[in-house]
């Protein structure tokens, strides 16, 4: 495929690595991945489910 | 990613009908100002993307694709204004594929053959216009404010995505933020109410049960020993004695609340409080005095609001299609304008929260004494329920803070406790008082009843509050994280870009700035670019460089970032007149930097320096025959382009439909053109014009009389040489084109710049066609005969201002100009 390097999907993998070494969970790692690269999505409320969203209660 | 080898234009922009081959090379359309080269930009891009970006970019106002992208005699027409580009993609094997776009359906191209593979190729392509450089965002790179440098270089990198996350980020952990502290305020107050209720003045379990347990053994309940999660003050007490012997008020509860109250009011009827909302009040005032102000935290609210609802491809309030990207970058760029505004909002806001705090606080112990009220004396609910509304009021005034001119009014005299409020709490508090006091087993109870109450709230209180606590340092965590990996993500890349942009720039600079570092330096959303100055330190590139050097540095940080960006697939550029500022001694060089850099990137290049052209074409980054040379440009014709064409026939056949003006046109400009060329061959000395423009007059009798003095030169030389037959036959050309000359009555003719004036447009189709012909014939005389060769004759040079030979390409046409040495 002809593709153009996305440089914000370079800077949300690096983003997702740190995450990792400050021991976010790995859940929310996961479903920023999602959210972030695998189906973009970056309105407020698709991020703040993928970071809240096991803990919604409040 | 794509080779473009032909591009057809059709009733578009100021072009009328013209097609460009174009071979998958660099292709250069050269022309003055205003003869259409940036028409021929203008539809590559909206081929290959859908837009224009002249056309749609901020301060475009009134203009639109769709009623200014077709020709002027089709704006009311967009379906006759069409592109096609026959492209190859050389990642699919050289792939070949046709674009064509309507300015009608600009959003509905015809793609053949449109299969995935190659709708892929062309997606990425429209989302990445930036193969466009024109001298605009050249300018933007190298001289904006580094605000505006970031933002240009931002949207080239497509960075505005990382920014806006970024942004996303900081306003969620700014609400967790907000919602931890008022949850914690609910907590501590639950703390404070049960610390009132025990009567104890610090929470620790030692105190909370030394106090139950009094009541306890009161109530003859076993002592508790440990204080844990999940201790109940009142355990062991029975539901039932509880509902049998609760009476209608508890005393004990009903005495704080009224304890509280008055502690309120207290703070209330302060000189602090007092003057803590009069300088709000002034505040709020000043900034309803200032109509700039006022106006801005308008707008500021109202742009605010917009960018809160941008969740779909569209403007929330008029439906119209946006990408969300672009939409959200235009409010924010325009938020930008009342940052002034802002700030003093939030000055004032400041201000205004402890105040809101008080009567927050007032308006709930009310609510409070409202319960007791109901009891003790209903009649004076509404006196209650009445101040406290408008309290309610006041705080819905003041946290909207817009209309000001209803803040303000909340905080009239807000120090003021109603006087029917005051007279309603004496009366119910006497009443209060006048109920028995309880038994000590009553009042033991209640006690532990209470206490429990308010310990549930506690609890559920602090657990909120821990939860929302967890959520804000995740969320700061969160934060915090991606603005230290997306800055050294970027870091990187402008580190990259920094260090190639340097090469570029001393590669086209190798003589005098072998040695030249650049700086990019991002911070706080802002992009810093310096560049050194001969060793004197690092400067803006406006400070010391000369405009031709700082086009220079345009040109290079593009191509550092597009190298950056799309690595081997960069294979397409148009450079829109980008280069005009750059000094003859250093084109070569930018001429070597394209094409030893990315010898497989098709450039695409427009100038309107016909120097620069020759330049470009002596250097071998162009064919001298891959290239189109726009001469003049009229609303009728669009620009004239005369290579290929045959200008004689296109005059008998506008003279056979009597259409005089149009023969007389292409006439005039055909001249104007082809002598422009004669006199640059001949080397024919022309008067010299500042503005570089030419007209027909300034170069048909210099060209004219420079190939007669050849021809004279030529026949002495072949006599010299002994040669009569070649210096008769020479002589012969020279008197037949003093014939032609005659015939055509050129320098009788006025020639007027404006071709509206032009006097052959007033002469009948009968008249006009005796001169054309003698034109013809006049325009023959430079060109060779023979048709497979017909290029126009040059001389050629072995020492500098001593012609050899006057010659054609084919060689037919030969003629020595040196004369046989005597000594």
């Amino acid at each position: 495929m002809d593709s153009i390097t996305s440089i914000p999907e370079e800077a949300f993998e690096q983003f997702l690595k740190g995450l990792g070494d400050k021991s976010v969970s790995p859940a929310v790692i996961q479903r920023l991945r999602e959210t972030l690269i695998s189906k973009p999505d970056l309105s407020e409320g698709a991020i703040t489910t993928a970071l809240f969203s096991d803990n919604q209660s409040l | 990613m794509i080779l473009v080898d032909q591009i057809r234009i059709k009733e578009f922009r100021g072009i009328r009908d013209i097609t460009l081959i174009l071979k998958g090379k660099n292709f250069a359309i050269c022309g003055p100002n205003g003869t259409g080269k940036s028409g021929v930009v203008d539809a590559l891009e909206f081929a290959l993307t859908g837009n224009i970006s002249r056309l749609s970019g901020g301060g475009t106002g009134a203009i639109s694709l769709k009623k200014h992208a077709p020709h002027v005699d089709y704006r009311d027409d967009p379906g006759k204004a069409t592109v096609k580009v026959n492209l190859r993609i050389p990642s699919l094997g050289n792939k070949m594929v046709s674009i064509e776009r309507n300015v009608k359906n600009a959003l509905s191209p015809i793609i053949i053959p449109d299969t995935q593979d190659v709708l892929e190729v062309l997606t990425q392509l429209e989302n990445h216009p930036e193969f466009v450089l024109s001298r605009r965002e050249l300018i933007a790179y190298v001289l904006a404010q580094p605000v505006k440098r970031s933002q240009e270089i931002q949207a080239l990198l497509q960075l505005n995505k990382v920014g806006e996350l970024r942004n996303t980020f900081k306003t969620i952990s700014n609400s967790c933020n907000g919602d931890y502290t008022a949850l914690k305020k609910v907590s501590d107050a639950a703390g404070d109410n049960l610390a009132k209720a025990l009567d104890i003045t610090e929470l620790k379990s030692e105190n909370i049960l030394h106090a139950a347990n009094t009541r306890r053994t009161i109530l003859g309940l076993p002592l508790i020993d440990t204080f844990t999660a999940t201790t109940m003050l009142s355990d062991g007490l029975t539901t039932i004695a509880k509902a049998s012997t609760a009476p209608k008020i508890n005393k004990a509860e009903a005495l704080l609340d009224f304890k509280n109250i008055r502690q309120l009011l207290q703070v209330w009827g302060k000189q602090l409080f007092i003057e803590q909302c009069e300088e709000a009040q002034k505040e709020l005032s000043t900034l309803a005095n200032d109509p700039a102000i006022a106006g801005g935290i308008s707008k500021d609210q109202f742009l605010r609001n917009a960018i809160s609802y941008l969740t779909e491809r569209a403007c929330p309030v008029c439906d119209t299609e946006w990408e969300i990207v672009t939409l959200r970058g235009l409010l924010e760029g325009k938020l930008k304008r009342f940052e002034e505004a802002s700030a003093k909002k939030s000055a004032t806001e400041k201000k205004l929260s402890p105040i809101i705090g008080e009567i927050q606080k007032l308006s709930a112990s009310i609510l409070l004494i409202e319960k007791h009220a109901k009891i003790l004396s209903p009649e004076k609910v509404s006196i209650l329920v009445n101040y406290r509304s408008n309290l309610e009021t006041k705080i819905k005034s003041l946290r909207n803070f817009l209309p000001l001119n209803e803040s303000i009014s909340a905080l009239n005299d807000i120090s003021l406790i109603p006087e029917d409020f005051t007279i309603a709490m004496n009366f119910i508090e006497t009443l209060m008082s006048a109920i028995p006091d309880p038994s000590d087993i009553d009042a033991a109870r209640d006690y532990l009843i209470l206490c429990d109450d308010r310990l549930k709230s506690w609890r559920a209180a602090k657990r909120n509050a821990k939860q929302a606590e967890d959520k804000a340092e995740l969320a700061i965590t969160v934060y915090d994280t991606y603005v230290r990996e997306s800055n050294g993500v970027l870091e990187s890349i402008y580190k990259e870009v920094e260090d190639e942009f340097g090469s570029f720039y001393r590669a086209i600079n190798s003589e005098d700035e072998g040695t030249f570092t650049a700086k990019l330096t991002p911070s706080m959303g802002k992009l810093d670019f310096d560049v050194e100055f001969y060793g004197r330190g690092h400067f803006p590139p406006g400070a010391y460089h000369s405009e031709g050097h700082q086009d220079g540095m345009g040109l290079c940080l593009y191509l550092a970032l597009m190298k950056r960006l799309q690595g081997s697939n960069f294979r397409f550029a148009v450079l829109d007149d980008v280069l005009m500022s750059v000094d003859t001694g250093h084109r070569k060089e930018v001429c070597n930097l394209l094409k030893k850099n990315f010898p497989d990137t098709q450039f695409i290049l427009t100038t309107h320096d016909e120097v620069w052209l020759k330049h470009m074409a002596s250097a071998g980054l162009i064919d001298s025959n891959n290239t189109v040379h726009f001469s003049n440009w009229t609303p009728e014709l669009g620009p004239t382009e005369w290579k290929n064409r045959d200008v004689w026939k296109e005059i008998e056949t506008a003279l056979k439909v009597d259409d005089v003006r149009l023969a007389a046109g292409l006439l005039r400009y055909y001249c104007e053109h082809i002598f422009k060329d004669i006199c640059h061959n001949l080397k024919a000395p022309v008067e010299f014009k500042g503005d570089g423009r030419y007209d027909l007059g300034d170069v048909l009798s210099p060209g004219v009389k420079k190939l007669r003095k050849i021809l004279v030169d030529g026949s002495k030389a072949a006599l010299s040489w002994s040669n009569t037959a070649e210096a008769e036959l020479v002589t012969n050309r020279e008197k037949y084109i003093a014939a032609c000359l005659a015939a055509s009555n050129a320098e009788q003719w006025q020639v007027n710049p404006a071709i509206h004036y032009n006097e052959w447009a007033n002469l009948t189709a009968a008249d006009f066609t005796p001169v054309a012909e003698a034109f013809h014939n006049l325009i023959n005389n430079f060109f060779c005969p023979k048709e497979e060769c017909n290029s126009l004759y040059y001389l050629t040079f072995t020492t500098p201002k001593e012609a050899d030979t006057l010659r054609c390409d084919c060689g037919a046409i030969n003629i020595n100009l040196k004369k046989k040495k005597t000594f």
